[in-house]
């Protein structure tokens, strides 16, 4: 077990600088087993076991070893590791193995974040569809007789499958993500959704002849928001002001994530009118108190372009045009501001629904 | 709660227990960084998980984010220790650790994983060394790389009740790198730790 020390007077298995004198199958551990047979179990084990010195040259190389690295123990004992793998990073593994000796510790890594120590062959050619083995390691001391650290152990667990398997869950969360409806981190729609429903309820409203409106918005500076605050609290701005927005929605209107701050509403049986009207809401409530968010409260302006199916017509495409222009005039406007596309001249500029 | 059986007197000699690993263990590091190691005064304390986070946000770091990682110990006593690196002072001090070129997530997350699993690994080593236990160690896992005390203590607090924390900050002045180690034994290592604390209080009483 890590961290366990062989009694004094042992040496290290397979320790091969002077030919021993022992008779085979004569008990010479604690355990009562022979020393045939302890070194047959650490040839059995399905992992790799490397003894190092001080100065990484190899001292013990057992059978799991030699099969997947193709090269028999009697080739590589005695020499550097790093003449042996020349790609291995020296520095670092150096520095691993002299904090073992200092520290009397037991040292990790994982494939996560180091795919592996030592390149190897994986055991599935055919079906892994990677291309070397995925390794766990960990790093103890081996004592020697006067019950100091003589050797390190270097033992190398195979993790390619649960590597394999890692892969495939994240493709198929991604995959989940992609065919999924909605935005993570707001729960509004996502563009794909937004797409089909826009496209759906334009057909509604022209085969019924009911109105349907649509609110296009962003949150003024939000790109300074995310300098000043970071990234992560800018996220969270983003869900807080998306949840204020929808509470003063009706069950039935639709709201989407456009792009990274811009939201789209669609209220189905809304005028142009009326929209403005749920459109100046939103923006007097986002502005009239901040945005709080872990410790920080950050003001928040929005800007707000709104449009109806009966003056754009035309498809889905068109509306969404139609409401980009409408919000564009509203930032030119001077942010935190409502304008309607019905209000928009070629000639004069756009007539604010409302501002601060 | 199996912890009610601690004295003054156990606790006086857990302190100068961990006094003593603290020592070796800051020896230790000084010898292999090449480079001066404070651990200063370790805070041992009963802890409620009811009240974990009100604690983790006591002793966070100035930078409101911290990675987190996790280790778990077994054998003569078990627990868990979790260590929190404030996230400035990575770039530098992994040098110490033989990293080269540009400090990559990966490698990042790497380097608080070793240095986490040094300091733990040295301190309880010192520690269960005087009290003559012998414990392995489970590979370290980080659990976050970016988290603040709510969400920490959310994640930490469920299953259990009461345990005994004691907790380390490290630094390393020279490369501007700050940790703190907290040192979790659960109520059910409440009975091993009295053995061991009687055992060395009859030697050394």
């Amino acid at each position: 077990m890590p961290g366990a020390h062989l009694p004094a007077g042992e040496r290290g298995l397979g320790a091969v600088r002077r030919a021993r004198t022992v008779p085979r199958g004569v008990c010479v551990t604690r355990t009562g087993l022979s020393r045939e047979q302890l070194e047959a179990i650490v040839n059995q084990t399905g992992q790799g076991i490397v003894l190092l010195d001080r100065q990484c040259r190899v001292v013990y190389w057992n059978r799991f070893m030699e099969m997947r690295s193709a090269r028999r123990a009697s080739e590589v004992i005695g020499r550097s590791l790093f003449e042996l793998f020349p790609e291995l990073p020296e520095n670092w593994l150096r520095k691993k193995v002299e904090s073992v000796f200092v520290l009397r510790n037991v040292a990790f890594t994982s494939w996560l974040e180091r795919p592996y120590l030592i390149r190897l062959q994986h055991n599935r050619p055919i079906t892994g569809g990677v291309d070397c083995m995925r390794q766990d390691t960990s790093f103890f001391a081996v004592s020697g007789a006067d019950g100091e650290p003589e050797y390190v152990c270097v033992a190398i667990s195979d993790a390619t499958d649960t590597a394999l398997y890692d892969a495939r869950l994240r493709e198929a969360l991604a995959k989940v993500e992609e065919l999924s409806e909605r935005d993570a981190l707001t729960g509004w729609y996502n563009r794909r959704r937004l797409e089909e429903l826009l496209t759906a309820e334009a057909n509604r409203a022209q085969r019924y002849g009911t109105p349907f409106s649509i609110i296009l918005f962003d949150l003024d500076h939000f790109k300074d928001v995310n300098d000043t605050h970071g990234h992560l609290a800018g996220d969270e701005i983003l869900k807080e002001t998306t949840q204020r927005v929808r509470g003063h929605l009706r069950v039935c209107d639709m709201c989407a994530r456009y792009g990274g701050e811009e939201f789209l509403i669609m209220l189905p049986q809304t005028s142009e009118k009326d929209a403005a009207g749920i459109a100046e809401r939103i923006r007097t409530s986002v502005a009239s108190e901040p945005i709080a968010c872990d410790d920080v409260t950050v003001p928040i302006t929005i800007c707000l372009g709104v449009c109806d199916y009966a003056r754009t017509g035309g498809g889905p495409q068109h509306m969404i045009e139609c409401v980009d222009k409408a919000l564009y005039a509203a930032k030119r406007g001077g942010r935190n501001r409502t304008v309607l596309y019905s209000a928009l001249e070629p000639s004069s500029g756009p007539e604010p629904v409302g501002c601060a | 709660m199996s912890f009610s059986t601690l004295t003054e007197d156990h606790y006086d000699a857990l302190r100068e227990i961990v006094n003593i690993a603290m020592g070796q263990a800051s020896a230790g590091l000084a010898a292999l960084f090449d480079t001066r190691v404070m651990l200063h005064v370790p805070d041992i304390a009963l802890t409620e998980a009811s009240s974990l986070a009100t604690e983790l946000a006591a002793v966070a770091p100035k930078e409101a984010r911290q990675a987190a990682v996790r280790q778990a110990f077994f054998g003569g006593l078990n627990g868990e220790a979790i260590v929190l690196h404030a996230r400035t002072g990575a770039d530098l001090a992994s040098s110490l650790l033989g990293y080269e070129g540009p400090c990559t997530e990966a490698a990042e997350r790497e380097f608080y994983l070793d240095t986490s699993n040094m300091l733990t690994g040295a301190i309880l080593g010192g520690l269960t060394k005087q009290l003559s236990i012998d414990i392995g160690y489970s590979p370290p896992t980080l659990l976050s790389l970016q988290t603040k005390a709510p969400a920490l203590a959310r994640e930490c607090g469920q299953g259990w009740e009461y345990a005994l924390r004691v907790s380390i900050v490290f630094r390393l002045e020279s490369h501007q790198f700050e940790c703190r180690v907290l040192i979790f034994l659960p109520e059910n290592a409440g009975s091993a730790l009295y053995d061991a604390l009687e055992r060395f209080l009859e030697e050394y009483a």
